[in-house]
């Protein structure tokens, strides 16, 4: 009888309307370290807030021991003996160790007064017992990343969990860490206790796992003991290469994969110009003595290129892009737009297609117009008014090129995901022409001097895209690729972010991929560029003398 | 010497209602909740006290109506604010609002007047300062004051107590530095929200008894800004009571020497009526270069 | 009109019109318990502002100075900064138009009362630009640098009245009546309905316009509405927590202004108390529109005269009105409930 059996959970959320979970089964036996593997947005952690009680399932039903439990809310989970230590740690920097594992179980004194002397006796003795060397009275905010993580089981423990479930639990250790917490997870198994790891690095369930679930778009795929599973053949199933995947469900699951029979425009770009966007040596430090996020990055990106930076989530990319879109300054190095240091406030010529499309890059209270009117200002608002007309002539125009489903007056919000991402494209993708027309303008009224003071509006266009088609039908996609391949073509600078190798794959001249924080592998895209070992590379499976 | 001491038992007796806010205002801000009503809870303590005072006769009822009224108010912001999702900026001065118009017009209906009114049982007992034998420096300084403040000061240690050494302070700190915490252990956090507006609103209320009872009297207007000074302690006090007491009582120095000077400087009544909220701002301002000037060290 | 556009207006509508009913209920609960003949009460809130001339013209002419003031508690809430010293603003610029009208008596009948009233305006403007600087370069919070520095100002307004600018030949304490010739015209007298309504109606038209046609009027919003997407844009965010406060201060520096010029021709002391909360209580319900401050100026013009009415006639105080905006805070924050809401479901 296994120790938990989930069996058929749906999950759909209302929000985005995406199917998080479709009739998922997770088997666990007891005793067992068992990895719940799969690809960002599989559904793997949906999977597991229900089991801690964090969200409550549309349909289908969990048993512990042969027996259906109901688990409404966290304080039901832990009754049945569950406990979930969450990616992003939810300690209170202020108190000590022992109070935080402590935390609404605190043991008593005189019934009213929290027992400070006991919490810490006996957090010490149960960090003790299970091999970890916390100080209970040490302050949370001077841990590092793995004591934190201790802290965390330890949290469990206190509560006597015997299911524990870790989220992503080594996003933030660098490798030694790992194998700390790799050997107390073994020790937490020959004390009896059953551990679930969500993870995305098929390296270390191969280490640590006695057995893994793969899940795809929100299905369990399928159920493998680890001793029956090679490494690599792990990572294709996860990323879904060896098979044909499932088509995208709603806006929240992996997207289609992209033709890549129509590979030709790829290779064209012969002589790139000159370095329009550089990283050099780039190092971005995180508190509490983690590994840096960004590790001694340099990349560059000429006019004329495009540049593809692939990596899965918590890798790196989200700090590149904050650093390229100069919202985030680096602790060591530089970043250089055009051979100056990128200034905070976005000016004319850049491109920049943001991941997080809802909070940063659209007005979600504003209308379609204003949201299409909102970067470039200068034009659409001459001598300090509205251009009424421009600003409805680009808004229809955008909404033919683009086919937005949606009205110049409407507010965003109410616009599906996909369509917001259009706007924005429609927005950004208008820079460069912008920046041409003012240049032709220039041109053709003054013959200036080859220097000139506003250097940045005659340097080519740079762009930033990140995920640019996520949620994009397949019409779109191809639309948005071929206008990014029209500007390449044009001279603009295109750095492009994306967790879609075949995204990558048809469009960049050279790929980078990117693993915990540093560039792994830098290839020249081509028809000898082998799929396999950028995966592999995504997965920090690097093999000596592949591609660098 | 003796000036000196004067004006510390001056300041130790302007303290109490600002401390009793501050503390107030304290837990509050611990747990999360931003409180801009406290000026309005005192209001209405002021006036519930007195109006206790004088309907029973018993200074002690008015004591413990007017922390009821201000507690009660407090509950009616915390849950429209916590509930109903509302702007705790608007709710705040709402409350506020409500607390300057509800006040006058009781009065008027009750009392028939829109002024001060007089408390027929008296002010709050005082300890004489002769208490212990001869007066003394000491004795000038700490003795002389009424029931509420000294109520006012054990009120810290107990605040820190509860604050520092009780499993539902630290939920309450939890609550209000990683609420997440508790969610995922299976606690709301509102819960603590709550709990913590309400216990604010009961030392608001009591201040305002502290005002009125302290002096015999209601005043219309007598918080004079008590509560937006209070407001500005919790923030320099560093979220501990010690802190808090701390800046409360500077703040009260520094009125009592505003008082003091009024007596052979000739300053204008209005400027020491301004004198609070100036040195207040000051104070705001004066931290916060420090603050930044430690940071670019 | 696309159906959600028409969800929305049924939305907005709802909601005010769930405030407005909430804030008659609230008057008429509170003066069937304050009041010595609730009848009479009545009639004299809800009928008399419009029963006489003196009345009608006195609710105008403080409709008129509320929509100054709602202006300019909207111009800064519209990119979320909060200024709460709208009464200090009113205050000062009140007692600077004074000030200047009385010193020179003999000027020019153009020329003087305007640079009264500019000088006002950057009076109002400066109280307001400070707490916006100091939010910027110290991170003091605005909210309560605005309100202490207005407290304070009012105080040392109340010194100037009743020193040495007041009227040594009254008892009231008041400055003098400023020269004739400075005056506004009374359009309806007895009431204090003068043509300064008509610079205001002017402003609130140009105010609109900046608001909704211009450069500085669209970043402004984006401010108020995504501040973290108006980076993303480029919008200067240092200007945009300064340039809003100045503006909203100008404003009720303005209104400051026009009260001496236009309703009293003269400062009494403490007569700006509450327009700070009023002027935040119409932006609010004005929403982010800025032409519908006017109906929501008139809302509230309308409590204040009904109030002063039944002061007068049936024994309940004048501050029933701030219960009554108090419950409209109430009421129209839970609007603010709805919004927010549904932005962190999008956020998600």
């Amino acid at each position: 009888m296994p120790a938990l059996l989930m069996e058929g959970i749906c999950k759909r959320y209302l929000t985005s309307g995406a199917r998080a979970n479709d009739g998922a089964t997770l088997e666990v036996r007891d005793r067992e370290i068992h990895a719940l593997v799969g690809e960002n947005g599989a559904g793997k952690t949906t999977l597991m807030k229900i089991l801690y009680g964090l969200e409550r399932p549309d349909a289908g039903r969990i048993l512990l021991d042969g027996r259906t439990v109901a688990i409404p809310n966290p304080a039901a989970a832990a009754l049945c003996g569950i406990g979930m230590v969450s990616q992003h740690a939810e300690v209170v920097g202020e108190f000590t160790v022992a109070q935080n594992v402590s935390l609404c179980a605190e043991p008593r004194r005189f019934a009213f007064f929290y027992d400070r002397k006991a919490a810490e006796r006996e957090v010490g003795r149960l960090a003790a017992e299970n091999g970890f060397s916390l100080d209970p009275a040490a302050p949370a905010s001077a841990l590092s990343a793995a004591e934190i993580q201790e802290l965390e089981i330890l949290k469990l423990l206190w509560r006597r969990a015997s299911l524990l479930i870790l989220d992503e639990p080594t996003s933030l250790l660098a490798d030694h860490e790992v194998e700390g917490l790799f050997a107390g997870l073994k020790r937490l198994r020959a004390a009896g206790k059953t551990i679930i790891l969500i993870t995305h690095k098929a390296a270390e369930v191969k280490r640590i796992a006695d057995a893994v679930t793969v899940m795809r778009a929100g299905r369990t795929f399928i159920r493998l003991s680890a001793a029956d599973l090679a490494e690599a053949d792990l990572a294709g199933l996860m990323m879904g290469s060896h098979d044909a995947m499932g088509e995208a469900d709603g806006g929240g699951a992996p997207v289609a994969a992209i033709s890549m029979a129509d590979g030709a425009h790829v290779r064209q770009a012969a002589a790139a110009g000159p370095a329009v966007f550089e990283m050099k040596g780039v190092t971005v430090a995180r508190k509490r003595r983690a590994r840096p996020s960004i590790d001694d990055l340099s990349l560059t990106v000429r006019s004329g290129e495009i540049v593809g930076v692939c990596g899965l989530a918590g890798n790196g990319l989200a700090e590149v892009e904050d650093l390229a879109a100069g919202i985030v300054k680096p602790s060591r190095g530089s970043v250089l737009l055009s051979g100056r240091p990128m200034p905070r406030r976005r000016e004319g010529g850049r491109g920049y297609v943001p991941t997080d499309r809802l909070w940063r890059g659209s007005s979600l209270y504003s209308s379609v117009s204003e949201n299409l009117a909102a970067l470039d200002r200068h034009s659409f608002f001459p001598r300090g008014f509205e251009d009424r007309k421009a600003v409805a002539h680009f808004a229809i125009e955008s909404i033919g090129c683009y086919s937005i489903a949606g009205s110049p007056t409407q507010r965003l919000g109410t616009l599906s995901g996909g369509n917001i991402q259009k706007v924005i494209l429609a927005r950004e993708l208008a820079e460069p022409k912008r920046v041409r027309m003012a240049k032709a303008r220039r041109d053709h009224v003054v013959a200036k001097p080859a220097r000139d003071a506003c250097a940045v509006d005659q340097s080519p266009p740079f762009l930033l895209f990140c995920n640019p088609v996520q949620g994009l039908d397949m019409a779109s996609s191809s639309f948005v690729h071929s206008r990014l391949v029209e500007e390449r073509d044009r001279g603009s600078a295109i750095l492009l972010l994306s967790s879609n190798l075949d995204e990558i794959l048809e469009l960049a001249d050279r790929i980078i991929v990117m693993h915990r924080g540093s560039a792994v592998l830098e290839v020249r895209n081509g028809p000898l560029v082998e799929r396999s070992a950028i995966d592999d590379a995504m997965l920090g499976m690097t093999s000596t003398g592949a591609g660098r | 010497m003796n000036d000196i001491a004067a004006l510390a038992g001056d300041a130790l007796g302007l303290m109490t209602p600002i401390l009793f806010a501050a503390l107030g205002g304290l837990l509050s801000e611990l747990s999360g909740m931003l409180n801009i009503a406290l000026e309005g809870l005192i209001g209405v303590g002021a006036f519930g006290a007195a109006v206790a005072a004088i309907r029973t006769g018993s200074l002690a009822a008015g004591v413990m109506v007017g922390a009821a009224t201000g507690a009660v108010v407090a509950w009616g912001f915390g849950a429209a604010t916590i509930r109903l999702r509302a702007n705790g900026f608007v709710t705040g001065l709402a409350v506020n609002l409500l607390a300057a118009g509800i006040t006058v017009s009781v009065s008027a209906r009750l009392f028939h007047t829109k002024g001060v009114i007089k408390v027929a049982a008296g002010a709050l007992p005082v300890l004489p300062l002769d208490a212990a034998g001869q007066p003394s420096l000491l004795g000038r300084i700490f003795l002389g004051h009424d029931a509420l403040a000294y109520a006012s000061w054990l009120a810290v240690p107990l605040v820190w107590l509860l604050v520092a050494r009780t499993p539902f302070g630290m939920r309450l700190r939890a609550a209000g530095s990683n609420p997440r915490a508790l969610v995922t252990l299976g606690k709301k956090p509102e819960r603590y929200k709550l709990v913590a507006i309400i216990l604010s609103g009961l030392a608001c209320g009591l201040a305002g008894a502290s005002l009125s009872l302290g002096l015999g009297a209601y005043v219309p207007n007598a918080t004079a800004g008590r509560g937006w000074i209070a407001l500005v302690a919790v923030y320099l006090g560093g979220r501990n009571p010690a802190g808090v007491l701390a800046a409360s009582f500077v703040f009260a120095l520094a009125s009592s020497l505003a008082n003091y000077a009024q007596g052979f400087l000739t300053v204008p009544a209005d400027f020491i009526l301004a004198l609070p909220y100036i040195i207040t701002l000051a104070a705001l301002v004066f931290a916060a270069v420090a603050k930044k000037l430690k940071a670019t060290r | 009109m696309n159906e959600t556009r028409r969800t929305e207006l049924k939305g907005r509508a709802l909601s005010l019109g769930l405030a407005l009913g909430g804030a008659f209920a609230v008057t008429v609960i509170l003066l069937w318990l304050l009041s010595s003949s609730f009848s009479d009460a009545f009639r004299l809130f809800f009928a008399a502002p419009f029963s006489n001339a003196y009345y009608l013209g006195n609710m105008l002419a403080e409709v008129g100075i509320l929509v100054l003031a709602g202006l300019g508690a909207g111009v800064a809430f519209g990119s979320r900064n909060f200024n709460l010293g709208g009464e200090g603003q009113v205050y000062l610029g009140a007692v600077v138009t004074a000030a200047i009208c009385l010193a020179l008596p003999s000027g020019n009948p153009v020329l003087v009362p305007l640079l009264a009233a500019v000088s006002s305006v950057l009076a109002g403007a400066f109280l307001g630009w400070l707490s916006g600087q100091l939010r910027l370069s110290l991170g003091v919070d605005e909210l309560i640098s605005s309100f202490l520095v207005s407290a304070a100002v009012v105080y040392f307004c109340d010194f100037i009245v009743t020193g040495p600018l007041q009227d040594a030949s009254s008892n009231f304490q008041a400055t003098g009546l400023i020269p004739e010739a400075f005056r506004f015209a009374r359009i309806m007298p007895p009431s204090s309905l003068s043509m300064a309504v008509v610079p205001v109606i002017a402003i609130l038209v140009l105010m609109a316009i900046l608001l909704a046609r211009t450069r500085f009027g669209f970043e402004l919003s984006l401010m108020g509405k995504n501040a973290e997407f108006a980076r993303y844009v480029g919008i200067d965010q240092g200007f945009y927590r300064t340039a809003p406060m100045a503006i909203s201060g100008a404003l009720y520096g303005l209104a400051g202004s026009f009260l001496v010029l236009g309703s009293y021709y003269r400062v009494m002391k403490g007569f700006s108390a509450g327009i700070g909360w009023t002027g935040i209580a119409v932006a609010l319900v004005a929403g982010n529109a800025p032409l519908a401050v006017f109906p929501a100026a008139l809302l509230f013009g309308y409590l204040d005269a009904g109030a002063k009415a039944v002061m007068v006639g049936a024994d309940v105080t004048q501050e029933i009105v701030s219960v009554v905006q108090a419950a409209v805070f109430l009421f129209i924050t839970a609007r603010f409930a709805d919004r927010f809401l549904a932005g962190r479901k999008e956020k998600r």
